[in-house]
């Protein structure tokens, strides 16, 4: 019989305003896989310093398969939500990436996931709120399907509608939209 | 306004379970070729009915297909692999597919659960109907079948609703029930004494077993190095 001490001292939870991108405990986080540290700081310092689009599409790619997997979501998540808000304000990236990826971290936020840190909270609230001033900046430009779903996802999360977000996400296939057509 | 809440329910309920993001990946059909691109796993109305699909694209820009489990043999998106199984109660689908969480000789499997939970799906650890035929030569046999495991809401689910098997393929592969977990867990894990150490101890269950998966792949991955 061994006993881990670790179990009865867990390592103290991060309760942190917000996690500035050279802060060394973002190597501490776990993302979207379970019993795995990511560091998402690295892709995010990368996603601010670049402007190359196949370069941005790569990051997204990586956080979208970091910070979210098969419904969980985990502290580098919700702190990654301030800095990918901020980043695609100020360089202007209006796409489905950043909508979906900070719109499917919130609404999994809502189950069976961690608690978001009491110390976050404000922030991470104001930024829902830009996601959705950011998504009022997409009407200038023509939307796709994918688009449209992201957006209007994430308008519903910035005001608090977390199940119709969730439905709104969904219906982002033709096949999808004609079925729930099909049934109403 | 009734109509439309009924209809979001069943959304809620079938379509958020898998719809995914289009992700890297590829694809390998029944004949065996490998098919790089996006990947993203849907559910709803596929192409063949009773069969979990997926959809394909070569590139962004590039419209997108759907393949129907009967089509695939295996896929993969980002670092999950999946495979088709048979349904044995577990899925709405005749035909669908699993996450291959650990290979090995003796393989642990996923299915469902990928939204919460909230798919309704359960199993019943233990009632299990073997279907087989064997072929014998002189006092001897060789039984083959494929475990059906019928009822609802068993012991094999995670915290997130996740349902977890264990066999050397899908034919075979049994939900592991909290009473088995110990057993079958060491010994798909069998490998890496620590591993089973921290299994024996209780350190883990079905409700983080993949937090346990993780720890058992950071420690293959420290022999790998030695």
């Amino acid at each position: 019989m061994t006993f881990n001490l670790g179990k009865f001292f867990p390592k103290q939870s991060i309760n942190e305003p917000l996690l500035e991108l050279n802060d060394p405990r973002w190597a501490d986080l776990e993302g979207g896989y379970k019993g795995t540290l990511y560091n998402a700081s690295a892709a995010l310092k990368k996603l601010e310093q670049t402007d190359d689009v196949s370069a941005i599409n790569e990051i997204y790619q990586e956080l979208w398969n970091e910070l979210h997997h098969q419904g969980d979501v985990g502290l580098a998540s919700y702190y990654s939500v301030p800095h990918l808000t901020r980043i695609a304000k100020e360089k202007r990236f209006i796409n489905s990436n950043i909508f979906g990826l900070v719109s499917v971290i919130e609404i999994q936020r809502h189950k069976n996931n961690p608690k978001l840190p009491n110390a976050l909270l404000p922030a991470y609230n104001n930024t829902l709120t830009e996601l959705g001033e950011l998504a009022n900046l997409s009407f200038d430009q023509p939307w796709d399907l994918e688009l449209a779903s992201a957006a209007l996802t994430a308008i519903a999360i910035s005001k608090g509608q977390i199940k119709l977000a969730n439905a709104i996400l969904n219906l982002d296939s033709e096949d999808v939209v004609d079925e729930f057509l099909e049934s109403y | 306004m009734r109509p439309i809440l009924i209809i979001l329910f069943f959304l809620l309920a079938t379509v958020t379970a898998k719809s995914q993001k289009w992700q890297k990946g590829f694809f390998t059909d029944v004949k065996g070729s490998r098919v790089p691109g996006e990947i993203r796993l849907q559910s709803g109305k596929g192409p063949i009915r009773g069969e979990a699909y997926i959809e394909y694209r070569e590139e962004p820009k590039a419209r997108p297909i759907k393949l129907s489990a009967s089509d695939l043999r295996s896929f993969t998106i980002a670092k999950d692999s999946f495979v088709v199984a048979a349904n044995g109660g577990w899925s709405a689908y005749d035909l669908d597919f699993v996450r291959v969480a650990l290979d090995g000789p003796l393989k642990l499997y996923q299915a469902q659960g990928y939204d919460g939970g909230d798919t309704g799906f359960g199993v019943a650890s233990g009632l299990g109907v073997g279907v087989g035929g064997g072929t014998g030569g002189v006092g001897a046999g060789v039984g083959g079948g494929i475990s059906i495991p019928i009822g609802g809401g068993g012991g094999s689910q995670s915290a997130k609703g996740a349902i977890y098997f264990y066999g050397t393929n899908t034919a075979n592969m049994k939900p592991i029930s909290n009473q088995e977990f110990v057993d079958v867990m060491s010994e798909v894990m069998g490998d890496e004494p620590d591993a089973v150490e921290q299994i024996r101890n209780n350190q883990y269950s079905l409700k983080n077993v993949e937090k346990l998966i993780a720890y058992f792949k950071s420690l293959e991955a420290k022999s790998a190095k030695q």
